[in-house]
């Protein structure tokens, strides 16, 4: 069973780029539009792996890992931050929320599918 | 794989235009003193999304521009800089300036280069909040020598940084220029080396002196130049790490090549991804970047990884042999690694991991462990053999839709607009063919014919709902029209706005705009009186002006309003007379405030730049009588003016009186229409013998015979038999005379100019429901031809 990315960005146009890059490669792929819509629809739907932006409206990239590392269910899922920022202040923020690693935006599909590849294959 | 970015564009043109618009209407709406700190973030967030998108998609002119803006945006959120009206105006040029960058992307029109480095360069100093130095102006990147010397040592061991870099592929040469203008604006920059000029592939050596704080230097760098190239080391620290030429190596995650900043774009990229096969699962690879001197997020190899790296539970800090730790002075720190147990191959890619990552391949673990610096917490590298992946939960594929709404083309609406018209008529036929049949034995067909007309009706209704949009489309860039404006005229105005919910078709939107945003610009410009001039009459400084939209009967109106000087009754009749109008003293209000829209009428004493010469009011009122409104205006010497337009809800449809004349059938818009009667003798006047005016209570109506006017043989020519419809266009009455009333009707409107040519009198055609084709009516342009027509008398 093809595995399940929920990919959770308020820009519509890197949610495309996003979904259909990992559709390609042959992910079930699931968008929401902010860390509220997210965390419906990782509770709907467990996923196998989380991508989130940091900045959005309603909820944060930062609470949404925080919510979803309460659930029992995505206490051991892998979450990636896809942000702009690399400072440090966010890396530390990051993994003390529990987000398993970043990728710094902008980066391309290619880096974007090798960098989900050696998550979760 | 390739994929084919370009297929994304179009979200990201019209995402980035929404982001620019809303931080647009956010910004006016800001208050200066008091920033709200929800929309406050909501204007970074908006600017943020933009880097961040436009960086995806390669348009690194867009990314450049909102990094400035954002930074600044950050800290004004963050309370490290108080908001100023200046800011404010920044900004929304910066919006401009973005919105011509993303025009030109999408194929309309150019940016002017340097107006895009000028807000730049405008935005930088704002966010360094110091007066624009004069290097800026005075050191040139092109007048610096090429090559200069390459070891450079500078005596003030902390008062620079050695900065070394290669721009992100696809950047402009005016990019790369801008670079070193601002950091030439930060202190005294030498271009070391770079390429060859007109290039910018290839590497950029530079030496800043400068008070700035290494944070100021790497932001200005950050996300223009390759994260993975970027080393900023400070001056002093690059002398004592060594030669200059390798400030890079300071790190020590590319051992194999120490001097990565100086690789080809792409050698690096596959020196890090043959350790990448070992997966180095590291390690707060930002840590030893921060316990070097050298500065700057994407300095070290992690940070070549600022991009890429793997967090994991720090290890002990001695525990990996294969990793050498140097306990060395923070000048010198070069943690070293193993070619082949090297993670910084992985990290140069732009990503990394915080916590114990489920990883297929088990890697060997590393452990990096840098002393702490002075101020720097003890910060560790480690990698761990990571679990198989674990098995995620099964889940019901339970698929949800992220998106509630689907784009359209306009002219798949438009097109399904006209096939809607054209059901309405075949409806209208069928219903019109059946009237003759036996009902007895035809009962289902007239019943199913009754189906068929309220469905049509209800898709017609569906159909035009969708062309729909609320007005406060046009609405929105009014808040930067009145605040532009008032700026450039030096008056205070407040804009209120009423109604933007109302909505009307989208063809009306557009067409409506203009005049609007002339109405708008007039009331600014005539009616608003200078502050000081307000005060002396007793109102408050700051104007206000009201923008309302609501419907009514069928139609929609919107007012412009504002509590202004209003209009000089005396000196515009002098105007007309100095005009050559026709005009006496004995005029309505109503009619003398008409003649402003008369061609080549100006009230404003001194020609302005804001409402031109005159030319726009008449424009305005044959614009919006063309879409079948009208203009009204109501004004109080002293109060204010109102203007109040009149639009039908959509230009497709009408709703229509059919009348007769004769034998022809023709539809009187049912919005001109204020009723219908049967004169009597006694109602009829004449004029030199001519019977030529109606009395209808107290007033007296020049009448509009039809038959006359389109030459009707067989018609009704005595009105005492006839029907009189008053009809009321620009406030102005008359009477039509026509043979007899037949219904009303809701008609699709075809133009008879796109079939055949302009009519007089006539504004357009239909086909009614028997397949005949009625003409409608041109009722403002009868009233006027009646009123001309009249002898002088009258």
């Amino acid at each position: 069973m093809a595995k399940t990315i929920l990919t959770v960005d308020d820009s519509a146009s890197i949610r495309q780029m996003v979904t259909f890059t990992l559709k390609n490669a042959g992910y079930e792929v699931v968008e929401a539009v902010d860390g509220m819509d997210g965390l419906e629809k990782a509770k709907s739907k467990t996923a196998n792996l989380i991508l989130t932006d940091q900045n959005m409206p309603r909820m944060d990239g930062l609470t949404l890992i925080k919510s979803l590392r309460a659930l029992p269910q995505y206490k051991s899922v892998p979450i990636l931050m896809l942000t702009t920022e690399s400072s440090d202040t966010m890396k530390s923020q990051g993994k003390a929320a529990g987000a398993t690693g970043w990728l710094v935006k902008p980066f391309d599909p290619q880096k974007l599918l090798d960098v989900v590849k050696k998550v979760i294959g | 794989m390739t994929i084919d970015m370009s297929q994304f564009y179009q979200v990201f043109f019209e995402e980035t235009a929404e982001h620019l618009a809303s931080m647009e209407a956010l910004l006016l709406g800001l208050d200066t003193a008091a920033p709200d700190s929800e929309q406050l973030n909501a204007i970074f967030r908006a600017a943020h999304s933009i880097k961040g998108s436009s960086g995806t998609f390669g348009f690194t002119d867009l990314t450049e521009v909102t990094h400035i803006l954002e930074n600044l945006l950050d800290r004004i959120r963050k309370g490290e800089l108080a908001l100023r009206n200046d800011m404010i105006d920044a900004f929304l040029d910066a919006g401009d300036i973005l919105k011509e960058l993303l025009g030109a992307h999408r194929g309309e029109g150019a940016a002017d280069p340097a107006s895009v480095a000028a807000i730049c360069t405008r935005l930088k100093h704002l966010t360094a909040d110091v007066a624009v130095p004069a290097q800026t102006e005075t050191i040139s990147p092109q007048s610096m020598p090429p090559a200069a010397t390459p070891a450079l040592v500078v005596d003030k061991a902390d008062s620079g940084f050695d900065i070394r870099y290669q721009l992100a592929d696809g950047t402009q040469a005016l990019t790369a220029e801008s670079l070193l203008a601002e950091l030439a604006a930060l202190g005294e920059l030498q271009v070391l080396e770079r390429p060859a000029t007109g290039e910018t592939e290839g590497h950029w050596h530079l030496s800043l002196q400068t008070t700035a704080d290494r944070e100021s230097v790497v932001d200005l760098l950050d996300f223009v130049v390759r994260s993975d190239s970027l080393r900023v080391a400070q001056l002093g620290a690059v002398n004592l790490a060594g030669p200059a030429g390798d400030p890079g190596g300071a790190y020590g995650f590319f051992d194999d090549e120490p001097d990565v900043p100086v690789l080809p774009p792409g050698s690096s990229a596959n020196a890090a991804d043959d350790p990448g096969g070992a997966f180095g699962f590291f390690t707060d690879i930002p840590a030893p970047a921060e316990a070097a001197p050298i500065v700057g997020a994407a300095t070290s190899a992690d940070d070549a990884a600022g991009a890429y790296g793997f967090f994991v539970e720090l290890a002990p800090p001695t525990v990996d042999p294969s990793v050498e730790t140097v306990p060395a002075p923070p000048a010198t720190i070069r943690p070293k690694q193993e070619a082949g147990t090297t993670p910084a191959g992985t990290e140069g890619d732009g990503f990394g991991f915080f916590v114990e990552v489920p990883i297929k391949p088990a890697p060997p673990v590393l452990a990096v462990a840098a002393p702490p610096p002075a101020d720097k917490e003890v910060t560790k590298e480690a990698t761990k053999d990571v679990a198989a992946k674990r098995a995620p939960a099964a889940v019901a594929a339970t698929k949800s839709s992220a998106e509630n709404s689907i784009r359209v083309s306009v002219e798949k609406v438009d097109q399904m607009v006209n096939l809607v018209g054209e059901l309405v008529i075949t409806q209208a036929m069928l219903v019109q063919s059946a009237t003759d049949v036996d009902p007895v034995i035809f009962e289902r067909l007239l019943n199913g014919l009754t189906q068929l007309e309220r469905n049509t009706r209800d898709i017609q209704e569906a159909v035009m709902s969708i062309r729909m949009m609320p007005i406060s489309v046009v609405f929105s860039r009014f808040p930067r029209v009145v605040r532009d404006l008032s700026q450039k005229l030096g008056k205070q105005v407040e804009l209120k706005m009423i109604g933007e919910g109302t909505e009307l078709d989208r063809s009306l939107i557009e067409r409506i705009a203009d005049p609007l945003t002339h109405l708008v610009r007039n009331s600014l410009d005539h009616g608003v009186e200078m502050p000081e001039d307000r005060v002396a009459k007793g109102k408050a400084a700051c104007g206000t002006i009201t923008l309302k939209a609501y419907h009514q009967s069928g139609n929609i109106v919107i007012e412009v309003g504002d509590d202004g000087a209003g209009l000089n009754r005396s000196r515009i009749l002098a105007k007309a007379k100095e005009r050559g109008f026709t005009v006496s003293d004995a005029m309505t209000d109503q009619e003398v405030w008409g003649l402003i829209f008369e061609a080549g009428f100006s009230t404003a004493e001194q020609i302005t730049e804001v409402s031109g010469r005159g030319v726009g009011m008449d424009v305005v009122r044959r614009n919006i009588t063309a879409m079948g409104g009208r203009v009204e205006i109501e004004s109080i010497t002293g109060f204010g003016t109102r203007m109040t337009v009149r639009l039908p809800l959509t230009l497709a449809i009408l709703d229509g009186m059919s009348i007769a004349v004769g034998r022809e059938t023709y539809l009187i818009p049912l919005g001109y229409v204020i009723e219908s009667l049967q004169p009597t003798r006694s109602m009829i006047k004449s004029i030199s013998g001519v019977e030529r005016l109606i009395q209808v209570r107290d007033e007296y109506l020049p009448v509009i015979a039809l038959f006359e006017v389109f030459s009707i043989a067989e018609a009704q020519r005595d009105f005492e038999r006839g029907i009189m419809v008053i009809l009321e266009s620009d406030g102005t009455k008359a009477a039509l005379f026509v043979d007899a009333m037949v219904g009303q009707h809701q008609v699709v409107i075809k133009s008879l100019e796109a079939n055949y040519r302009k009519v007089s009198g006539i504004s357009g055609a239909t086909i009614m429901g028997d397949g005949r084709v009625a003409m409608i009516l041109d009722v403002s342009a009868l009233v006027t031809m009646a009123r001309s027509t009249l002898p002088a008398a009258a």
